[in-house]
This record gives C-alpha cells, structure tokens and sequence, in this order.
C-alpha cells in the first residue's frame, strides 16, 4: 500500500517536472538565442551554436558607440520612471480614498477603474495625436508620461485598495487624536507598512513604462526622444547585423528582469490582487 | 459646519489626480474619437467637414471582413492556446516540488519581457536562413529546407505562437494564487470520496477556479483583440496582409494613410466591438457567483 502511493508520488513528480521543463525551456529560448548570438562575431553569425563559441563582448561596445543606444536609454529610463512615480502616487491617493472613506460616487469609480483596463493604446493614440498637437505637448516626454500612467493606473489602484483594507485603521486613528491630518497618517503610517505593495506597484508600473513603443512613437518626433524599444526595431526595420540588434536587446531586457527579481516574492500575488474581487 | 464640509470634500480631493489623468486620456480624446469618426479631418484633427457615416463604409468591405475574421482567430487561438498551457503549467507549479520557487521565478520571465523585445527575439529565432530552430531542425534531419515561419502561410501561426508565449505567464501567476485559496479541507474531502485525478480537476478545481478564469480571460481577450507592438514589430502586418490585424490596420489607416476619420471609425467600432464581449462574459461570471 505505502509502496504504491511512493510510486504514485514519483511518477506524479516526473509528469509535473517534464511540463515544467518543457516550459522552461520555451519561455527562455529567445533569451539565450539572443545571448549567444550577442557574443558572436559578424562573420560567424551562420554558424549553429547551442552554446556559446565566441566572447565577442565588443559587440556591446561596438553597438553603444554605433548607434545612439544611450540616448534611447535615457529616454526609456525617462518614460519607465516617470510612469512608475507618477502612477504609485496617484494609485496611493487613490486608493487610499476608496479604502478609507465612504462618498457618493464610490461604487462608480471603481467600476471606472476596472473599465479602462480595457482601453487599448490604439484606439486612443489617434486622437491623442491630434490633442498633444493642440496642446503644444507633441514631442515632449511628458505627453508619453501621463499617456503611459494612464495605461498603467488600475491595476496599482485596485492593489493598494486591497492592500489598505486589509490594515486596521486603529492607528489612523490613534495619530487623528494627536493632531495627525489625513495625508500625514497615511505617509507616516500606511505607507511604510504598505511597503509589498507599493514595490509591485511601482514594479508593474515600470514595466508598462518600459514596454512603451506606440506612444513614443507616435506622440515625439526628436531623436532624444527615441525609446529603446522604438529604436531597436527601427535598427531591425533597417537590416542592421543580428548580433548587434540582439547585444541592444540584452541591454534592453535587464532592467525589467533586474526589477522582477527584486520584486518577484511580492509580485506573483500582488498582481491578481484586484481581480478575485 | 466647515470642517465637516471639508471632511466630505478630502475622498474627492484625493481622487483628484487621478480623475485628471483619466479625462485627460481616456474621455477626451474618446470623445475627439468619436466625432472624428464622422467627420473629415486632417492628421492633427482639424476639422474640415462632416461626412455622415461615409467613414463606417470600410467596415463593410470584404477587406475589412477579412481582417476581423483574422483578428477573430488570432484572439481564440491565442486564448485557447494561453488558457492550455496556462493551467496545465499552473497545476503542475500548484503543490510542493522540489525547485519550485525557482521554476516560479522562471516561468513567468516572458511576462516582464517588452512585447518589442519579444517580437524582435523571436524573428531572430524563427529567422528562416540563420535562426536556430531551422538549424536545429535541419541538422536532426527532420527537415529537408527550412521552414519559412515568418511567410504567408505561417506568419499567423507563429505570431499566435508568440502571444500564447507572452500571454502563458499572467495566467498562471492569476490561477497559481486562485489555487492557493482553495482549502485543503476541500482535497481531503474529495479524496475520501475517491474524486482523484481528472475528476477533481473537472468537478472540484475548475468550478473553483472559473471566477478568476472568466476575470482573467476578459483581459486577456481585450488586449489580445488590440495587440498592436508585437505583430508590428514581427511582420508589419504581412506578408501579403497575412497577419494584419484591427490594431494594425487603424494604425495604418491613421498615420500611414493620413486617413484619420476612417481609423476612428474603426477604433469606434474595435471599443465597443470588445466591451460588448467583455461585458457580457462579466455579466454571465457575476450572475453565475450568486
């Protein structure tokens, strides 16, 4: 009896490792491709690799001094932590309001809120063209700032709001008596023991501010203004060599991967925080 | 009197930003949206003239049925094959396993991946001359030539491919916390009447886990109907229109046409084409909880 339900468990761990496995490798395919072919030399770029061959690190060098890939940085870097700050204080006062206070158009709100998770970039990016032209915000970066805080905003208000209802508002209370405001007893005391939740906010907030491709694109015309994604797939568009396109695409991708890492433990339920509601 | 008036005033005032964020770029340009759609206007959204319903017109061409029957595809075969993998990855992640937390940690790294980036590293991976599965391919013998994935006749297979990559992750991370929340009385219970395996699963786990499902696949299918970056960026919409889809052809219509009552007439139609959708899978979901 004990034997069988041994042998149940083993073949159990075997069908969950292969899935698994089988995964793992899928999702990290494209990475190590790109990794490989980044430390590759130009001339040796038709050659099967599985592993990498060649330490070809001056292709990094080589792709930095060619093309203006700082300049995309900075831009992106400019678009991903603007978003992020932007979008974690208003998602803070937010839903703070939500969580704290009882007022009449509560239930509407909210229902705002989980709405315009659906409203897709493109069919907004075609007025919003016409509107920053009107407005003078064409080619500035904070025209694709606000656009991108916009795409970013629910998620982080629905998590916090779950966040902050789940602490005791005793202490809100006890710092009211001792002439606290509102806003001084949620900086001083719901923030920092909000701190899980705040870190996947600004997390989820970056990368959306990070994945940006249609707003700059469309909304800047200067070349300070060029994100890492725009640019790099401009690069594509133009047949640049492989090995540099894949050497800016590693330097692309380390910063969200860098920033899952350190987020990751308060990400995975972070992240569905609104949705079992 | 005052301060109670300012007390009734402080929910709204904290609110205040993010209302101004919303107005700014949601229900403005919607409303431009709107009229733009009956109108002629130029590529900043001058107004010229108003053109009745003529800018509707495209959305009864056969070019255009085309198209939606293609995104229609893109959207099924893309949430089907991200609903497959998805919880069968999120099973076998459920219980205790040895590495689990790192396995976690990997599986969801194509999340956090940009879809530019996705796109850009797959093209170079599917590449028909160099890209290593056709290497591979060639080398076991299994192919005589090349497949061409990024041609006519795959291009919609492999970008589909791509999202379910891309989209498999926020899925299990939504499943992998709803399955947490299942108690463990629950399995107890089941196992003592002898539901195991594939009838715990059908009878126990999937009731269990249809809310979060439901929530999940709405969004899922919302963004999936206007992915724009990841196709564009992998095959611009062709070879010969193959994998253009609404996304693509609003934004060719607006900024490679200048045609920019036409694209808001297909905007128009793609928002309420996908909240009908979405508010009717919610509506059966929430009706279903009571």
């Amino acid at each position: 009896m004990k034997r069988k339900r041994r042998n149940k468990t083993i073949r159990d761990y075997i069908v969950r490792y292969f899935v698994i496995i089988v995964w793992v490798v899928i999702a990290l395919l494209p990475i190590y491709t790109a990794f490989i072919t980044s430390l590759t030399p130009f001339e040796k770029l038709g050659e099967r690799m599985l592993y990498p061959k060649y330490f070809a690190w001056e292709n990094y060098a080589e792709v930095v001094a060619q093309t203006p890939m700082w300049e995309y940085l900075k831009a992106s870097v400019i678009y991903a932590v603007g978003t992020s700050i932007f979008t974690i204080i208003i998602s803070i006062l937010a839903a703070y309001a939500l969580s704290r206070f009882r007022f009449r158009f509560k239930v509407a709100f909210m229902m705002l809120i989980v709405a315009i998770q659906v409203i897709p970039q493109i069919v907004i990016v075609t007025p919003l063209y016409g509107l920053s032209n009107s407005t003078g915000l064409y080619d500035t970066y904070i025209v694709v700032v606000l656009a991108m805080v916009a795409s970013a905003i629910a998620n982080p208000i629905l998590l916090l709001k779950g966040f902050f209802d789940s602490i005791s508002s005793t202490l809100e209370e006890a710092a009211a008596v001792d002439g606290c405001t509102r806003l001084g007893a949620l900086v001083k005391i719901i923030l920092p023991i909000s701190l899980p939740a705040v870190t996947t906010a600004f997390a989820l907030s970056f990368f959306t501010g990070w994945d940006a491709y249609l707003y700059p694109m469309i909304l800047t015309s200067s070349p300070g203004k060029v994100s890492m994604t725009v640019g790099l797939s401009r690069m594509k568009d133009i047949v640049t060599p492989w090995n540099w396109i894949m050497s800016g695409t590693i330097i692309a991708i380390i910063p969200p991967i860098l920033i899952y890492l350190i987020a990751q433990k308060y990400l995975i339920g972070g992240l569905t925080a609104g949705s079992d509601k | 009197m005052n301060l109670k008036r300012k007390r009734k005033a402080l929910p709204y005032i904290f609110l205040v930003p993010a209302i101004v964020i919303i107005i700014m770029i949601f229900a403005i340009p919607l409303f431009n949206l709107l009229w733009y759609s009956f109108a002629k206007v130029d590529l900043i959204g001058n107004f010229n003239s108003w053109a009745g319903f003529n800018n509707y017109k495209y959305l009864v061409t056969e070019t255009f049925t085309k198209t939606l029957g293609r995104t229609m595809i893109w959207v099924v075969c893309g949430i089907a094959g991200i609903f497959l993998v998805g919880t069968i990855l999120a099973l076998a992640l459920n219980k205790p396993i040895p590495g689990r937390g790192f396995f976690r940690t990997v599986v969801i790294i194509p999340w956090v991946i940009p879809h530019v980036f996705a796109g850009t590293m797959w093209s170079w991976v599917l590449n028909s001359t160099n890209g290593i599965v056709n290497t591979l391919l060639l080398d076991l013998g299994l192919i005589k030539e090349p497949i061409s994935f990024l041609g006519a006749e795959l291009a919609l297979a492999t970008v589909i491919f791509i999202r379910i990559w891309k989209g498999v992750p926020f899925l299990v991370m939504s499943l992998l916390s709803a399955l947490q929340t299942i108690p463990a009385e629950v399995e107890e219970a089941a196992k003592l009447d002898g539901a195991l395996g594939w009838k715990y699963f059908w009878h126990i786990t999937l009731p269990l886990l249809r809310p979060v499902m439901v929530m999940s696949g709405t969004i899922l299918m919302a963004w999936s109907f206007t992915i724009f970056d990841l196709v564009y960026v992998i095959t611009g919409g062709g070879p010969l229109n193959a994998t253009e889809l609404l996304s693509i052809t609003i934004y060719k219509k607006a900024f490679i046409n200048g045609d920019m009552g036409g694209a808001s007439a297909i905007a128009i139609f793609t928002m309420l084409f996908v909240s009908v959708i979405a508010f009717f899978l919610m509506k059966r979901n929430s009706k279903e909880a009571d």
